[in-house]
């Protein structure tokens, strides 16, 4: 129960504040920014559509991070470090963040969705490709938030930690052309017409990745306290 | 001889013979009622297709297509023709709505652009739940293709030139009252019709008004034997009538020896004398002629000059040049219908701050995005690939036909929807893979399946189009013109044109400022590509063009009559 209570008074942070409206507001523009992007025409083999899948892949994988690490910091919003010094045990916080990043990821991925279906429908795609292009979304965004959430609680400097955060991401995302084609890669995977298999290992990968950030984390909060 | 051998037979003697009448009553009885009966279970369904000009066919443009169709059961849906194209990955599929009752019949006479002599051109009855309840096809033959087309109505097939002057051959096909088009397009691969015979008994009005239609607009027919002067069509086909006396006559350039009717001509019509026999007569319907020949079609040898002057010149026909198009994307649309999503999401979201129920207004705005980006979608589709329509509409004899070209690159790959007037014949090419025609009452709607970039080319032709009926008269060197959407109307005759100006006190417009005639003038561009042989057509008669005043792009061009 009181990893629901973390989930609700984040969502309600990050969501019911003025300032999670506003980011809200920016967030929702920015997709539609990047669908309007995406219903350019096709021309020389090149199809606008997987340039916006990518930003749209970038846009929510950002804001989840952001919201995660603390990056951008919603008023009345609790971190690790503040449920650290509340009477929650460790495995109720991890919970509590995890599950919390999930719901966020989810509303999130929820607005990519439609931008999503309608560039597919505007290229006479199936819906289900829509759909699978958004669990691919969510699962890197979850999986990008559990490393967020690591981080903040890891790395004590804000500087050092916005750079490993983004600068990990970054790399991780653009450097996508300089590694070659992984087809699991998410900036692969996140394409139209991307192998089912690429998708699925894909999405694993990162809840693999958010599971274990999150496991770190439970571990990381009893040393926290002892600190504290 | 012996009673016993006589005309009585005997017991034993009868009993053969009546097993024979037993034998053949049991087999006829049952066979008779049998007979009886299977009239009452109906034939089964069963559609019968012929192309071409009694299967001689052009290839290139359109030819008659013949469909015959028989029901036992109530049929509504569609008559359904696959024409195979030149390139076999392509289809063109033409849909005409049906409906016909139990053990009805039903005739089209279509006209089908037939571009292929390698496939078959496939027609069936499909109902309404897309079940095929009858199909046939129609197999046009690459030694059944000819440069040339001469139908023949009568008895006896007349011997024109075999060769055209432009290469290829020409044929004489047999015609039937029955098998003539319903739409003047479907003659665009006729070059002459031959009409020793007609009964116009047999004709349904759509086939006489096609016929009159295609005269009109540049048809020839030629009339020889004893067509009833007062049968409506049959009159209007005639330059001349036959008087009834006949002369003897040399050989003649035009003529092989034998009878030469008499001829009297008709108001406008002209005569064509040969050291003074007058061997036919020819009088102008609109843009085409008719002519009346003075002796039997049969009469008339391969190298006639009167088959000279009956056969058109042939032409190539061109259409305009194709639009440079580049694929648009469709940004406001798009905007609208993202951003409203976009705002209604973010409201969602705000309540679903505040209150727990807020998610279930989200979980709405989610579903109703989900549920109306596909038609967002279709709507932004649309827009994207407008028809990029050319028309040129010719009115002669105040009969209208209206030709289209229009072009549509895709920008994204999928199926486009075409929207065109009601035409009597649409033919696609250019990029797709299938293209499907559906002839409804009020409109023709073109759906065809692209790849990226691919570019739709469609022509139509449109016959009988409403409107009022413009009326062009020259006087006293100038020309007079009475009609709507008159405002940068142009008047070409010989080697001049003139603009139309308007004049104080009435509701004319007059052509009088005459100058050098511009022969790439716009309008002259225009009706070359119907009329090949538009120099000659504005050399003999005013002719009047207007550009189209109702959204279209385009001219009206309003053929003048011969002085």
């Amino acid at each position: 129960m009181n990893s629901l209570a973390i989930v609700r008074g984040d969502l309600r942070a990050r969501l019911g504040t003025h300032k999670g409206l506003a980011v809200q507001a920016a967030f929702v523009a920015a997709l539609w920014l990047v669908g309007l992007l995406g219903t350019g025409p096709e021309r020389g083999g090149e199809s606008p559509m997987w340039v916006a899948s990518v930003g749209l892949l970038v846009v929510v994988v950002y804001l989840v991070t952001a919201a995660a690490g603390g990056e951008i910091a919603f008023p009345g919003e609790k971190g690790v470090l503040d449920l650290a010094a509340a009477p929650f045990s460790a495995a109720e916080i991890a919970w509590g963040k995890g599950l919390s990043n999930a719901a966020f990821a989810t509303v999130c991925t929820a607005g990519a969705w439609p931008v999503l279906l309608f560039l597919q429908a505007l290229r006479t795609g199936p819906w289900q490709e829509s759909l699978a292009q958004a669990a691919v979304l969510l699962a890197v965004s979850w999986g990008f938030g559990g490393f967020a959430t690591w981080l903040g609680v890891t790395v004590e400097s804000e500087v050092s930690r916005s750079v490993l955060l983004w600068g990990g991401i970054v790399v991780f995302l653009a450097g996508a052309g300089l590694v070659g084609s992984w087809p699991w890669h998410p900036a692969h995977a996140v394409r139209p017409l991307a192998p089912g298999w690429a998708r699925a290992t894909c999405a694993a990968s990162f809840v693999g990745l958010g599971v274990l950030s999150l496991w770190a984390v439970s571990r990381r909060i009893p040393r926290l306290r002892e600190e504290v | 001889m012996s009673p016993s051998s006589g005309t009585v037979p005997t017991a034993a003697a009868r009993s053969p013979a009546r097993r024979v009448r037993y034998g053949l009553l049991a087999f006829f009885v049952p066979a008779f009622l049998l007979l009886q009966v299977w009239p009452a279970a109906g034939e089964p369904p069963s559609v019968h297709a012929a192309l071409g000009w009694d299967g001689w066919v052009r290839f290139g443009t359109w030819n008659p297509l013949t469909v015959e169709a028989e029901v036992d059961r109530p049929v509504r849906g569609w008559l359904v023709v696959d024409v195979p194209q030149e390139f076999g990955a392509q289809r063109v599929r033409l849909r005409y709505p049906l409906d016909l009752p139990q053990g009805g019949r039903g005739t089209w006479r279509l006209p089908v652009l037939v571009v292929d002599a390698r496939r078959p051109l496939r027609v069936a009855l499909v109902a309404e739940d897309g079940g095929e309840v009858a199909s046939a096809q129609a197999v046009p033959q690459a030694e059944s293709a000819v440069a040339s087309v001469v139908g023949y109505l009568g008895q006896n097939p007349p011997s024109p030139p075999t060769e055209v002057s432009s290469g290829g051959r020409r044929t004489v096909a047999r015609l039937w009252e029955e098998v003539l088009p319903e739409s003047a397009a479907a003659y665009a691969s006729l070059d002459l019709l031959v009409v020793e015979e007609l009964d116009e008994r047999r004709l349904n009005d759509a086939q006489r008004h096609a016929l009159q239609a295609w005269v009109i607009h540049g048809g020839r027919v030629v009339t020889s034997g004893w067509l009833a002067p007062t049968a409506p069509l049959s009159g209007w086909l005639s330059a001349a009538q036959h008087t009834g006396r006949v002369v003897e006559r040399p050989g003649l350039g035009s003529l092989a020896a034998g009878p030469l009717r008499e001829l009297h001509l008709l108001p406008g019509g002209r005569p064509v004398v040969e050291r003074s026999y007058v061997v036919a007569a020819w009088a102008p319907r609109g843009l085409g002629r008719v002519y009346a020949w003075a002796a039997d079609p049969q009469q008339v040898p391969p190298g006639s000059p009167l088959w000279y002057l009956a056969l058109p010149p042939t032409a190539l026909r061109e259409g305009p040049p194709e639009p440079d198009l580049r694929p648009r994307a469709p940004v406001g649309p798009a905007a609208v219908g993202l951003g409203t999503f976009a705002a209604l999401w973010l409201v969602s979201l705000a309540v679903a701050g505040r209150t727990p129920w807020g998610w279930l207004l989200a979980l709405a705005v989610l579903a109703a995005g989900v549920v109306g980006m596909p038609t967002v979608a279709h709507e932004v589709r649309q827009r994207s690939t407008a028809l990029d329509a050319t028309w040129v509409e010719v009115v002669a004899d105040g009969v209208r036909r209206a030709y289209g070209w229009g072009y549509a690159q895709a920008p994204y790959r999928g199926v486009y929807t075409h929207t065109l007037p009601r035409a009597a014949a649409v033919a696609a090419s250019g990029g797709f893979s299938e293209a499907e025609v559906t002839f409804l009452d009020d409109r023709v709607l073109v759906r065809a399946r692209q790849g990226t970039g691919e570019r739709l080319r469609l022509y139509w032709e449109v016959e009988g189009a409403a409107g009022a009926v413009p009326a062009v008269q020259p006087r006293n060197g100038s020309v007079v013109f009475r009609g709507p959407g008159t405002s940068q109307g142009v008047v070409f005759w010989g080697s001049r044109q003139a603009p139309l100006e308007k004049s104080e006190g009435s509701d004319e417009w007059v052509a009088s400022r005459w100058e050098r005639q511009e022969s790439q003038h716009p309008a002259l561009v225009s009706l070359r590509w119907v009329y090949p042989a538009a120099a000659t057509i504005v050399e003999d008669r005013p002719v009047v063009a207007l550009p189209l005043a109702d959204g279209r792009r385009g001219w009206l061009v309003v053929v003048g009559q011969l002085p």
